[in-house]
């Protein structure tokens, strides 16, 4: 039987123009609220630019005076990195850890879900705010119940005096609000074949064994969403440091972002706090870029097979 | 191709004309504005008054606030206001936006720091027929004048007053201090129980924030120098001078007189426990924001116990100068439509019966002649307030360098304070910071 000819179907290109129209809003939204702001911040930042005077072009002087000049800038970058590279971690382990449990078909599962979320709503505002500060008080609750392992002696850590303990109470805020990193983590725990687990279970690996050799492997892209989100979030950190500790005691909690802020909008040098604005979002890029690079050696995709 | 390329023109061009339109909008009102003939509107007007304060401010405001639109119902005054923490931030990226109020309340380093020297707010002289100078004595008004022109009017001077707990002080058979040295014998007794960081910790005394430390320090300074701050942009003490100082103060900490930084409590407002139960001396406030203080005292059932002290001294025999300033002013905005309202209605602040009885004490006394008057023919002036202001008149008042309160001179000395009582600096390296620091920030002002 001779084999018909087929012809190539032809595909008719048609701009869609409706399309271009839908997108005209955001289109609008994205050049005014973000290029616009991206572009203006980084000319501001080779300006001398008092917030109510006129500006002038300075070249890259707030850039050098950042790096040569500025000891609080210093201060507040160590801070910063001390904040992310020990909150980061944290918030992805304690996230993962309940995940883990709440994965399980546990009586009123859902009700603590919806419990270990809520903090991740409240976010870090006032009245939270004011509840870490007491908690956390030189007297509070937290050192009443840390004497009790104490053998009988007090606990006196003064949380928010002491530079040490200042950051590491912020870091306890942040990893408490853990809610939406877990959220994630189930969402991608409940995609994990049982199947797998099964055949697991049937050639006798223990539990631990299907956690690190199942479970942690196929959810590494999810594992890698959540660190370079956590991260991003943990350096524009702003309203702890603002509302609990002041950015202090000695700067030890004097976040970049606030500093930015004191710059801009309290002593009113906007180039200034642009140029700092510059400098945390390189800071920002270099560790983003270095994960994703190294993403390749440890994130299991598709393409890893 | 082409049909793409003129899509993306439209989109362009769409957007330039939003931006150009709102620059070119601001230009437009600003060039109306300062043509306008200063005379009273009778078409409906509306502006917008702003200030910051405690709960007790803020009603009195908005009384006063419906008693001027009684007076013009042809006027509605819109209100804005907050606590003062964070309203400074509020008001700078307003004024920079130009989204601020016709009628502003305004802190005296304001009308110098956010302009470098140049007047930033409207010029009341343009006004003047509306506010009438003459009810001012001439150094008042000159404190809130920038580059020769009136950027605000003072509501009236103020300074930091000691308001002691007497009650405390009888109960260890203690006189109140008249000398620092009084203090620090008067804190071995009254803190003789106190632990490192013990909440029913007691003391003689207590900075509560650092605008109180800072200040407290500037006065022992001056006390002990006879100098002030600064003068034209120049630091005057010396680090030896300073460092003297430094250590004197942390002495007082040490004694048990004033909390050390570990013992400092997290809240330091008038809401601070130590404060509210009594387990606190004396504290370092303004005259004009004493009353919320008595009200905090023990829920403001025991002001009997408040008494205001002398000023400190260094010896007996040596009676101190002591720092003032303006407690606030009214400034009217250089964008406002309608300067001539704004001008009435701060006029009407200070001049109507009415209004100055709403405002009660919520504001201080009042440095302008006719509100001073109606505020004691009114029997307003009470208590605590009454007595920090006689206080203050008693001595030799110095007005403060408008920079002394700038955000980025007082940060500094902020900053040196707190890492010197921490520990990390040491009296000598303190004060050489506090000295050079100051003085670079003051650089930036004065040298460009």
């Amino acid at each position: 039987m001779e084999a018909k000819e087929t012809k190539p179907i032809k595909v008719k290109k048609k701009r869609n123009y409706f399309v271009f129209l839908m997108l005209v809003p955001w289109m609008i939204g994205f050049v005014v609220f973000k290029v616009y702001p991206i572009v203006t911040s980084f000319i501001y930042s080779l300006q001398e630019y008092p917030i109510l005077g006129d500006p002038e072009f300075v070249g890259f002087r707030n850039y050098i005076e950042i790096f040569t000049k500025d000891d609080v800038f210093w201060q507040s970058l160590v801070a910063t990195l001390k904040y992310v590279l020990i909150g980061t971690p944290m918030v992805i382990i304690v996230s993962f850890i309940v995940a883990a449990i709440l994965n399980f078909k546990l009586k009123g599962v859902n009700f603590f879900r919806t419990a270990y979320y809520i903090p991740s709503i409240l976010g870090g505002n006032v009245a939270v705010s004011i509840l870490w500060t007491m908690l956390f008080d030189v007297n509070g609750p937290i050192n009443t119940i840390l004497s009790v392992f104490n053998f009988g002696g007090d606990v006196a850590i003064n949380w928010t005096k002491d530079p040490t303990f200042a950051v590491i109470t912020l870091i306890i805020l942040k990893t408490w609000q853990f809610g939406s990193t877990m959220l994630i983590f189930l969402s991608a725990l409940q995609g994990v074949p049982k199947s797998v687990y099964e055949a697991a279970e049937i050639d006798g690996a223990s539990k631990v064994r299907q956690l690190f050799s199942i479970t942690v492997p196929i959810i590494t892209p999810v594992i890698l969403f959540n660190m370079i989100n956590v991260l991003v979030k943990a350096f524009q950190e702003f309203n702890s440091a603002y509302l609990i500790t002041k950015g202090g005691p000695n700067n030890a909690t004097y976040f970049l972002n606030l500093y930015i802020y004191d710059q801009a909008f309290q002593n009113g040098n906007y180039g200034y706090a642009s140029a700092l604005t510059w400098i945390l979002l390189a800071i920002i890029g270099v560790l983003t870029i270095i994960i994703f690079k190294s993403s390749d050696k440890w994130v299991f995709t598709n393409d890893n097979e | 191709m082409k049909k793409r390329t003129l899509v993306s023109l439209l989109l362009s061009g769409l957007l330039l004309t939003t931006l150009l339109s709102g620059c070119g909008s601001g230009k437009k009102e600003a060039a109306k504005t300062s043509s306008k003939a200063s005379k009273f509107p009778t078409e409906d007007v509306t502006i917008k008054f702003s200030w910051w304060g405690a709960d007790n401010r803020h009603e009195a405001m908005k009384e006063v606030v419906k008693l001027y639109e009684k007076k013009h119902p042809n006027v509605t005054v819109k209100v804005e206001y907050g606590p003062w923490d964070g309203w400074q931030s509020k008001i700078l990226t307003q004024l920079s936006g130009k989204t601020e109020a016709d009628v502003m309340q305004v802190n005296y380093n304001w009308l110098f720091s956010y302009g470098k020297g140049k007047n930033v707010f409207y010029d009341l002289n343009k006004v003047k027929s509306y506010l009438h100078f003459s009810n001012w004595d001439a150094k008042y008004l000159k404190a809130m004048q920038v580059d020769g022109q009136q950027a605000a009017v003072p509501h009236g001077m103020t300074g930091r007053v000691s308001m002691y707990n007497e009650a405390l002080y009888k109960e260890n058979n203690l006189e109140l201090p008249t000398t620092y040295a009084e203090l620090e014998e008067a804190g071995k007794v009254i803190g003789k129980n106190n632990s490192a960081t013990g909440k029913d910790n007691k003391y003689a005394f207590q900075n509560m924030d650092e605008v109180s430390k800072d200040l407290f320090i500037a006065q022992m300074l001056f006390n002990k120098y006879g100098k002030v701050m600064q003068t034209d942009g120049k630091v005057n003490y010396t680090a030896k001078q300073v460092k003297s100082v430094l250590t004197e103060y942390k002495a007082l900490e040490d004694s048990g007189a004033m909390p050390t930084f570990n013992q400092d409590p997290s809240i330091d407002t008038n809401a601070s426990p130590g404060w509210v139960n009594g387990e606190v001396g004396g504290v370092y406030e303004w005259a004009n924001s004493l009353a919320q203080w008595a009200e905090s005292y023990k829920s403001g059932a025991a002001k009997d116990d408040l008494v205001v002290g002398s000023y400190l001294q260094t010896s007996a025999d040596k009676k101190p100068s002591i720092y003032v300033k303006p407690n606030f002013g009214y400034a009217i905005s250089k964008n406002s439509k309608h300067p001539e309202v704004a001008a009435d209605f701060i006029n009407f602040l200070f001049t109507d019966e009415g209004a100055v009885k709403a405002a009660a004490d919520s504001l201080g006394i009042s440095s302008n002649k006719v509100t001073k008057k109606l505020q004691v023919k009114n029997d307003l002036l009470e208590g605590v307030v009454k007595d920090g202001y006689a206080m203050l008149d008693k001595y030799n008042q110095t007005v403060m360098d408008p920079y002394f309160e700038d955000e980025n001179v007082r940060n500094e000395r902020y900053t040196v304070i707190e890492a010197f009582r921490s520990g990390k600096l040491d009296a000598a390296a303190a004060a050489k910071q506090y000295v050079e620091k100051q003085q670079a920030a003051l650089d930036k002002y004065y040298q460009g």
